[in-house]
């Protein structure tokens, strides 16, 4: 009898020992790999923003062929969501249940961040910058979510202030896609003007699938503005400034970083692009940045076939900040340090504005900077770097009421 | 079903068709082509005779009270193929039984796309305090519905006319018929449901519909 409690014993000990190395490795983290995956559109209507996770993965495919970080590789996970918060929910499921990620990356759209946002937090999974300007990532802040995508609000602020100021425009008219990220541009431009004392002299709101937007331009054509700020979908922008133009209505059009892909939207516009201003999220794919020329040269190497456009670096840009944290946790790399190496980032510079972060500061950039459109399709810079002064509390009360 | 409850869902369903303007289109229609008022009488006799039946056919689905677990339910769960049918179908998606203020998504599964069977993600929803969640659709263009009604029951696109109208193009078979299970899958806990989904071809009337949404430009054959 004695014989049999001492052989249950050691066989339940000898049993421990086997199994509790492995309920002390962290998720997605192995002595060799860190596995990071990511969501977005490869298919669907916003295929185009979908260059963002092949932009990341290329990112990754450089850190690893610099020898990785700290001895690991990065095992990269992209899949398609085809822009639909079904698929998202789908996804990050399987990302985080079976193929047992450490973290996720970017990942565009508010909706299908939305839609797995609180199950990435129960599940403490780090996520770091969601493609998209949102105030859902960084207000109020969350432990494991960080976000690097400069606010639509602000974005929305800056081109007011430069209107108003540089180009001394008087009656600023907005036209949105009517959702939050329409609503969240629409209240940073009325803040922006309410502190010049001016108000929009039109809010004019599409949905999704409108496809004539006559009736919307005769609005705007009607509030006789000088400038327009758009923040709708890229087809949206290409059908409103054919249709102004053929009712002969040429104020100054202004757009968010979303439609800052000036050689697409000067195409598909038939050239009616130039001139148009935008706010952007990182260095004009001309420039001579050196750190952008860097990245480059890893996407003329690992993904030969991609157009070197902003969407395609912004999935660099987006997820700098995740690489620094991952080299500053050294080989101890569990989700507590690395929420702690992400909070000691401070005036972080990678190809987009300084970011830094804090348990207290989720939304990493409150900077942008105007750029314009010229002939052929290229742009140019026009600003520096141009923070946003505006109270982002107020936006959320007047958007969510909350 | 009761007579009055029927004439009750017979007028709402006419005066339906009557808001869409779809009279005064027809009568557009039927100076342009010819066509008497005699046949556009027989069409919406027809049309309105089969909407009483599709009325006394409909009768709400409940939650079967011996399964204590999770449990899904699908209204229609039968489904016919006809364009202007799928596009005015409010599909309804309610459930019980599951983790509260978790969060669900719906995936259809076994879906033919080429030569293999996919499973799709079709709908997510959040769950209530008590456990249960509800994903409605509303007839017409709603941006919930619009993907699984357009892009994988009738694997159609939008286009639009040159009237700046939303138009459907139709240019391949859609869905297999067959019966589908539609699986409800939690976020946050390991709890499922599934419920069935039966996929049928159009009925003479779903024909017709699609037809006189072929003469007015609404649905384009490619």
């Amino acid at each position: 009898m004695k014989k049999r409690v001492v052989f249950t014993l050691v066989s339940l000990v000898l049993a421990l020992l086997v199994f509790i190395p492995f309920s002390w490795a962290e998720r997605g983290v192995t002595d060799t790999e860190i596995r990071i995956g990511q969501w977005g559109p490869q298919t669907g209507p916003a295929s185009l923003w979908g260059a963002v996770a092949r932009g990341t993965g290329c990112y990754f495919d450089m850190i690893n062929a610099e020898g990785g970080i700290h001895g690991r590789k990065i095992k990269y996970f992209l899949r398609d969501d085809g822009y639909m918060p079904a698929r998202t929910k789908a996804i990050a499921k399987e990302l985080v249940e079976d193929k047992e990620v450490f973290a996720f990356a970017s990942g565009v759209g508010s909706a299908t961040g939305m839609a797995v946002k609180r199950y990435l937090h129960k599940n403490k999974v780090p996520w770091v910058g969601p493609a998209a300007g949102s105030t859902h990532w960084g207000y109020p802040p969350t432990k494991y979510l960080w976000g690097t995508y400069p606010l639509y609000c602000d974005e929305a602020t800056i081109l007011i202030d430069y209107a108003v100021n540089t180009l001394k425009k008087k009656r600023i008219a907005f036209f949105y896609q009517n959702d939050d990220y329409g609503k969240e541009g629409l209240y940073g431009a009325q803040l922006a003007l309410e502190k010049y004392g001016m108000k929009l002299v039109a809010e004019v709101s599409a949905e999704p699938l409108d496809t004539d937007l006559s009736s919307h331009v005769m609005k705007l054509k009607a509030s006789n503005a000088d400038c327009v700020l758009n923040w709708v979908l890229p087809k949206h922008g290409a059908i409103v400034l054919g249709t102004a133009a053929k009712m002969g209505f040429n104020p100054q059009w202004m757009t968010t970083s979303t439609l800052s892909d000036t050689p697409i939207m000067y195409k598909i516009t038939k050239g009616l692009y130039k001139d148009v201003f935008f706010t952007t999220f990182a260095e004009l794919p001309e420039s001579d940045f050196p750190l952008l020329n860097k990245y480059k040269k890893a996407q003329e190497q690992f993904a030969p076939k991609e157009r070197w456009g902003v969407f395609f670096y912004a999935g660099f840009y987006f997820v700098e900040p995740m690489v620094e944290a991952l080299k500053r946790c050294g080989r101890d790399l569990t989700v507590e340090n690395f929420v702690k190496a992400m909070d000691s980032i401070k005036d972080f510079q990678g190809i987009g504005p300084v970011n830094s972060f804090g348990p207290n500061k989720r939304q990493g950039t409150r900077s942008s900077f105007v750029g314009k459109c010229v002939e052929g399709g290229k742009s140019v810079r026009i600003t520096d770097w141009m923070p946003s002064g505006i109270d982002v509390n107020e936006v959320i009360k007047r958007a969510y009421n909350r | 079903m009761s007579m009055r409850l029927l004439n009750g869902h017979i007028i709402d369903k006419l005066n339906m068709i009557l808001s869409k303007n779809y009279l005064k289109d027809l009568e557009k229609l039927a100076m342009k082509k010819y066509i008497s008022r005699k046949v556009l009488y027989y069409v919406f006799s027809i049309i309105l005779v089969s909407l009483a039946f599709a009325g006394c056919a409909h009768t709400e689905k409940a939650f079967n009270p011996d399964i204590t677990g999770p449990q899904m339910i699908c209204e229609p769960d039968v489904v016919r193929l006809g364009v202007a049918k799928v596009m005015d179908t409010q599909f309804v998606f309610r459930g019980k039984g599951f983790q509260p203020e978790d969060s669900v998504f719906i995936t259809m599964l076994g879906v033919k796309k080429g030569d293999k069977k996919v499973d799709i993600p079709v709908f997510e929803g959040e769950v209530d305090k008590k456990g249960c969640f509800e994903i409605k659709t509303q007839p017409g263009y709603d941006p919930a519905g619009l993907t699984f009604k357009i892009g994988i029951l009738l694997r159609a696109k939008t286009g639009s006319n040159e009237k700046g109208e939303t138009i459907l193009i139709v240019s391949e078979p859609p869905i297999p018929e067959e019966v589908y299970t539609m699986r409800a899958v939690s976020m946050e806990s390991d709890k499922k449901a599934e419920c069935t989904l039966l996929i049928k071809g159009p009925s003479f009337v779903d024909k017709m519909k699609d037809w006189i949404g072929g003469l007015m430009g609404k649905i384009v054959k490619e």
